[in-house]
């Protein structure tokens, strides 16, 4: 499904050039859970961004299902092929939980609105916390709010930037078990990027970055 | 696109503390730019007025001198109506206006004209003579006359004057709608007045009728037509004396200025036309304006400053704000992008919401600018305008305390509120120069005797001829002096309607000739020549029952007289004594 080719990323910075990825390759699949781990500064947010199409590879090429995703329209591969959840939730403070999770919907002009009180309930949450603006929820319901978004654009691909860095070890667990069940049931490409262990040990498939590399796969 | 302006709406409302404010910025900021705008434009028009409609009057006075016992001298030097005219056709100048004393005759060359030819040739298909009802003035331009200039007056049949006719000589009269229908006159149709006192008439002919709102009842003719026409026949005085030709003597001069602004142009021009400065006062009355207009100056300059210092810093404001906002809209920037909205959609979205918040404060604004515009206006008025008017108001009245012989007053009312009216300027002639000599100065307005000229009652008398007062008998009571022109003297007895200086129209019998209507004192219809003599009441003898109440004139003036009439002195009665 998405295949890393080589990939280097640089920019620039008053120090110098930073290489934040040095020629990482990589083959990730449909109907699986994988969790990137590494210390900070290894690159696993910016090789996110750049399987999400929100930047280009310095070198190397990034594919989905086989197209140059540098060579495609990559805000409609986002609109249609990716859902995203980040460690700060990115809700829009002026919308409701539920207007928020429509706003996939809405930018992308789906024909079928989505469900939003199923969407909810999916989550672990109920139709109650859809009439609610997102800073009325707690940490772990904003998270769920923003998983709910990223499922409501029923994209193949979820990547989620660590996605339980804020939340207690419950409420982590209960994210990670939401996005293993989407991965499992749904078929669904899910790319985590992680610090946490625990969450790691949950992936069926687990990379290990340092300085700009992969290192590791389990 | 309906998402795009679903999503700009909903952050409009949804973000009512950025809304607000961004709102309430750009409302004050174009709320005072309408204002100021709003008191520009006024001020500017009232500027404008004020120049344009402003009574500018540069004076030329003798110039007095103060004695040490402090009695003002006025200089023994008097102007001509010659030294004035060249200053009249400065470009400065609009309009003219003379203030002769009392009894006071033109330039002796003026004496002697009579009517044409052809005006004795061909008597007037009609007459009409002047009675109390019509005053005649003569004015150098009609259209400047505060009648016409205000639109008051219109003309609703025939036309102005033409340059031509302004220049004299061709005779041409307006009349009001009613004196032309009480007459029953119409355009090209010939008038006849008869002057004062003057034994005269004079043929006009109707160039154009005009309406008046107000019901005036003036008659107008060119100035230079009262010049050539009317200076000669000024025996006004009563005395004989005055009838002496003697040159004319100007006690003031008043030029209406085109612009309060050409002041030193006609100061220059004066001295350019050799004016002598020395020996008379220019007093130009241009000190209301300047007050006037230093204020309204001082609003504008202000209301400017406030409008560029208002914008500069609003729009800092507003900047400052949108900046604020937008860095904390990052993170809705990044949600978006990631949920595949174009960057360019999502800036054009936040330009669009802060586009929509401003077109709803400028739409408020404008709405509100209206009546706070008005409000300000007042508030202005009342604080800043009126004080300098009342100030420049101050000023003339106490120049008028302080010089009543110069100043024309005008009392000037300036509103920036009402129609941009701005100026309606009025200027006084100075009372006691009307009274003094019944002459005197309004605006456009020359000469005007007691504001009328009316028909001397005609007395059908008849004339007898003597050599000397010795052959009748009787002793002349009184006698004032000579005449000269085309007057003759007589004596009237004691128990006429006449006394000594007054003037007896000449009604030689000669009929057939034209038909005149006469005044009220006249008391019916007269047929007869016109004429431009008459008897002159030179003195007034004791009633004698074989003289009777016969007025008589010395045999040379008889026979001159009949000389001068072509008349036969058996056409005329008259008897003879020896």
């Amino acid at each position: 499904m998405i295949e890393v080719s080589n990939v280097t990323y640089d920019y620039p910075t008053k120090a110098g050039i930073v290489h934040a990825l040095r020629g990482v390759d990589l083959k990730l699949e449909g109907g699986k859970l994988y969790a990137i781990t590494g210390r900070s500064g290894s690159g696993k947010t910016t090789l996110l961004s750049l399987m999400a199409g929100l930047d280009t590879p310095t070198s190397g090429t990034v594919f989905v299902n086989g197209v140059d995703l540098a060579k495609t329209d990559q805000d409609r591969f986002r609109r249609e092929q990716v859902g995203m959840i980040f460690q700060a939730y990115y809700l829009l403070p002026q919308l409701t939980a539920a207007e928020n999770i429509l706003l996939s919907y809405e930018i992308g002009k789906k024909k079928e609105k989505p469900d939003v009180n199923a969407l909810l309930r999916a989550v672990g949450l109920t139709s109650f916390h859809g009439k609610k603006r997102s800073t009325q929820l707690s940490g772990g319901e904003q998270q769920r709010v923003a998983i709910a978004r990223a499922i409501a654009a029923d994209a193949p691909i979820l990547l989620a930037d660590e996605p339980t860095g804020n939340l207690d070890n419950e409420n982590s667990r209960n994210i990670i078990a939401i996005l293993k069940r989407l991965a499992h049931e749904k078929g669904k490409c899910v790319v985590v990027v992680t610090h946490s262990e625990e969450i790691a040990g949950e992936a069926d498939v687990r990379y290990h970055m340092s300085d700009g590399r992969i290192e590791a796969r389990d | 696109m309906k998402v795009f302006f679903h999503f700009v709406f909903r952050n409009v409302i949804r973000r009512p503390l950025r809304s607000f404010l961004c709102f309430f910025i750009a409302l004050l900021t174009a709320l005072v730019m309408i204002v100021c705008q709003t008191i520009s434009q006024r001020v500017e028009s009232a500027l404008t007025d004020l120049e344009k409609n402003y009574p500018a009057v540069a004076t030329i006075t003798r110039r007095a001198v103060i004695s040490p016992d402090g009695v003002k001298i006025p200089s023994s030097r008097y102007l001509t109506v010659d030294e004035a005219y060249p200053l009249s056709q400065s470009g400065s100048v609009k309009a003219w206006n003379i203030t002769l004393p009392a009894g006071s005759l033109a330039q002796e060359e003026l004496m002697g004209k009579l009517p044409d030819e052809e005006f004795l040739a061909e008597p007037p298909r009609e007459v009409i003579s002047v009675d109390d009802r019509v005053s005649v003035q003569a004015v150098n331009n009609l259209v400047l006359t505060e009648a016409f200039y205000s639109g008051e007056s219109k003309i609703v049949e025939g036309r102005l004057f033409t340059s031509e006719e302004m220049r004299g000589g061709t005779r041409a009269i307006i009349l009001s709608r009613n004196t032309a229908r009480r007459y029953g006159l119409a355009l090209g149709d010939k008038v006849t007045f008869d002057f004062e006192n003057s034994g005269s008439f004079s043929l006009y002919r109707v160039v154009g009728i005009y309406e008046s709102g107000k019901g005036t009842e003036l008659c107008y003719i060119p100035l230079e037509d009262y010049f050539r026409d009317l200076c000669m026949l000024w025996p006004t005085g009563a005395h004989l004396d005055s009838v002496a030709a003697r040159p004319d003597r100007v006690i003031r001069l008043d030029f209406l200025l085109t612009s309060p602004e050409s002041g030193e142009v006609f100061i220059r021009d004066a001295q350019s036309l050799g004016f002598d400065l020395s020996a008379f006062d220019i007093n130009i009355n241009d000190g209301a304006y300047f007050a006037v207009k230093d204020g309204l100056e001082g609003i504008l300059l202000l209301s400017r400053i406030v409008f560029f210092s208002v914008l500069t810093v609003g729009t800092v404001i507003l900047a400052l704000i949108i900046w604020f906002f937008s860095s904390s809209g990052k993170n809705e920037r990044t949600v978006l992008r990631v949920l595949g909205m174009k960057s360019a959609k999502i800036s054009a979205m936040f330009a669009s919401e802060y586009v929509l918040i401003m077109i709803a404060a400028l739409s408020a604004a404008l709405l509100s600018g209206g009546a706070v515009s008005d409000s300000a206006l007042h508030f202005v008025e009342r604080c800043a305008l009126e004080e300098a008017v009342e100030e420049a108001n101050a000023q003339e009245d106490l120049s008028e305390r302080t010089n009543r012989e110069i100043i024309l007053k005008r009392k000037i009312h300036l509103s920036l509120i009402d129609g941009y009216e701005g100026l309606v300027g009025e200027v006084h002639a100075v009372s006691n120069h009307l009274e003094e000599g019944k002459i005197g100065v309004r605006r456009e307005i020359f000469w005007s005797q007691s504001g009328a000229m009316t028909l001397l009652g005609m007395t059908d008398f008849a004339v007898d001829g003597f050599e000397n007062t010795a052959s009748f008998e009787r002793d002349i009571l009184s006698e004032s002096g000579k005449l000269s022109g085309y007057y003759f003297r007589c004596y009237v007895p004691e128990n006429s309607p006449y006394r000594v200086g007054e003037i007896i129209p000449l009604m030689p019998q000669k009929m057939g000739e034209a038909l005149v209507f006469t005044g009220d004192l006249a008391n019916g219809l007269y047929r007869g020549v016109l004429i431009s003599s008459g008897l002159v009441v030179s003195g007034i003898y004791p009633p004698e029952a074989h003289i009777g109440e016969e007025f008589v004139l010395p045999m040379k003036e008889l026979e001159l007289m009949c000389e001068y009439l072509s008349i036969s002195s058996e056409k005329y009665r008259s008897v003879r004594y020896d």
